[in-house]
């Protein structure tokens, strides 16, 4: 999203998909939907933690470790979709919401993870002081 | 970093379909809840599936076994000889298996060498391999201990593949840190080795002393062959052999499945791997060695595959960056355009 303003159009119902989010250290050439993520894209439940503080998982052979992003409690994250009403630029459609969403980081490189989440915090705590 | 958005199936925020398996135990001793089995080529079918592969079989992550220590071993006293051989080192497929087996070199030489066949397992064929291998399982060869670590494929993948590369966990260190912790096992059950026995693929000398530092009560002979030379070890190689080859049977999604010997030069391993790859992830995780060339030139090769781009990828290619790999090929909601920057 640029700095322009954007125009939400609530797209909320019953019906509404929910999803939990997971930023992955790698760039997927790809964006759209996939059917192999039930069959491939599975917790560790042994590498794990049961209240998922930790989530492993693996891509291609590489194992990632996540941490849940806990400073986006107290945020509603939700799943935009661009209009294609060319009249009515900028505006998105609501069409899911986010539950939980977690940042990995590749094995070895755990020191990263931290940073990477302590800096998203600073973010949301500069954009508090910004807009309070 | 590139978003995946999974779909929540529950109240608990969580991955679909875990499986069972991966909670299963680190390490037993011989289960006696073994069911009967027949392989697809073998003419005589094993009558139970082998411990080591019950431990192993349904596991994501590496498992070790032990059998129990033979009753005449813990009661003779008298000193005892170790083998250590592998099987499945150079697979693209499967597990690498570790394999130990130990008796008195007085059982080696008066019964393993008189009464039975134990040869290099390569040098034996599968029906008699497997025909040994029961044969110390269902108790008739009962002097004999033994112990396998199953190497998983995703543990050889992801040892492999860390990152930065120098947190790699290569496949030599795997081999001996599995070997090390074997031979340890053994003696904390209370066997008193006197001498091991090591197959090795690598430089013998520099890691005999290796073993030596770490064990200085024990005599270390570290060669190559070691599995034709010394009886021990060939018995080792026979236990290891017969694992992984059950073990990759057991990988089938389906009875007329063909695999292959799993290395990447046979036809019929990469007919399958060629034949089973899929888009975005590749393979299952707990076949696919992802660490080993051929299966990345598979996927890179694969017009129909996902182009995933790693910070690996990006070490070494001078002019190219490790920024580029943040510019967008699409237009694609990423980490870097996700929140206030485009």
């Amino acid at each position: 999203m640029s700095a322009n303003s954007v125009l939400l159009i609530d797209g909320t119902s019953e019906s509404s998909k929910q999803y939990d989010m997971h930023l992955v250290p790698c760039r997927i050439r790809t964006t759209g939907h996939t059917n192999e993520l039930a069959n491939n894209f599975k917790k560790d439940a042994e590498e794990s933690a049961e209240d998922n503080s930790q989530v492993v998982t693996y891509i291609r052979g590489r194992k990632i470790i996540g941490k849940p992003l806990t400073c986006l409690d107290r945020f509603q994250t939700v799943l935009l979709e661009p209009e294609q009403d060319p009249e009515t630029p900028n505006t998105y459609k609501e069409t899911a919401r986010i539950g939980m969403v977690f940042n990995y980081e590749r094995e070895g490189n755990e020191a990263r993870l931290q940073e990477e989440i302590s800096k998203f915090e600073e973010h949301l705590q500069l954009a508090d002081v910004i807009h309070d | 970093m590139y978003i995946l958005t999974t779909e929540k199936a529950s109240s608990s925020p969580n991955f679909p379909g875990l499986t069972k398996a991966i909670k299963r135990k680190r390490s037993t001793t011989m289960s006696a809840n073994c069911g009967s089995y027949r392989t697809p080529k073998s003419p005589e079918p094993l009558a139970e599936l082998p411990p080591t592969v019950l431990e192993a079989k349904d596991s994501l992550h590496s498992r070790t076994f032990y059998s129990e220590v033979p009753q005449q071993i813990r009661d003779s006293g008298c000193a005892v000889i170790l083998g250590v051989d592998e099987a499945g080192r150079g697979p693209v497929l499967g597990p690498m298996v570790y394999g130990i087996s130990y008796c008195t070199r007085e059982y080696q030489d008066e019964v393993l060498k008189k009464r039975y066949a134990f040869d290099d397992s390569k040098k034996l064929t599968d029906p008699v391999r497997r025909d040994l291998f029961q044969r110390m399982y269902t108790g008739e060869i009962d002097q004999v201990g033994y112990a396998t670590t199953c190497i998983s494929a995703c543990d050889i993948s992801s040892g492999m593949l860390r990152f930065p590369p120098e947190k790699n966990y290569n496949l030599n260190e795997q081999a001996h840190d599995v070997t090390i912790a074997l031979i340890r096992g053994v003696l904390e059950r209370g066997v008193a080795v006197e001498h091991v026995y090591v197959d090795t693929v690598g430089p013998p000398a520099t890691y005999q002393r290796k073993l030596e530092g770490l064990f200085p009560s024990i005599k270390f002979t570290v060669a190559k062959k070691a599995d034709s030379l010394f009886c021990v070890v060939s018995v080792a190689s026979v236990v290891a052999k017969v694992t992984r080859d059950v073990l990759i049977e057991l990988l089938r999604a389906r009875p007329d499945e063909v695999l292959g010997s799993g290395y990447p030069s046979d036809a019929k391993t990469t007919a399958w791997l060629r034949s089973n790859r899929t888009a975005l992830f590749g393979w299952p995780l707990q076949t696919v060695r992802f660490s080993w060339q051929t299966s990345q030139t598979l996927l890179d090769r694969n017009p129909d595959a996902v182009p995933i781009e790693w910070e690996d990828d990006y070490i070494g290619k001078g002019s190219q960056s490790m920024a580029a790999m943040f510019q967008p090929a699409e237009k694609a909601v990423t980490l870097d355009n996700w929140y206030s920057v485009e």
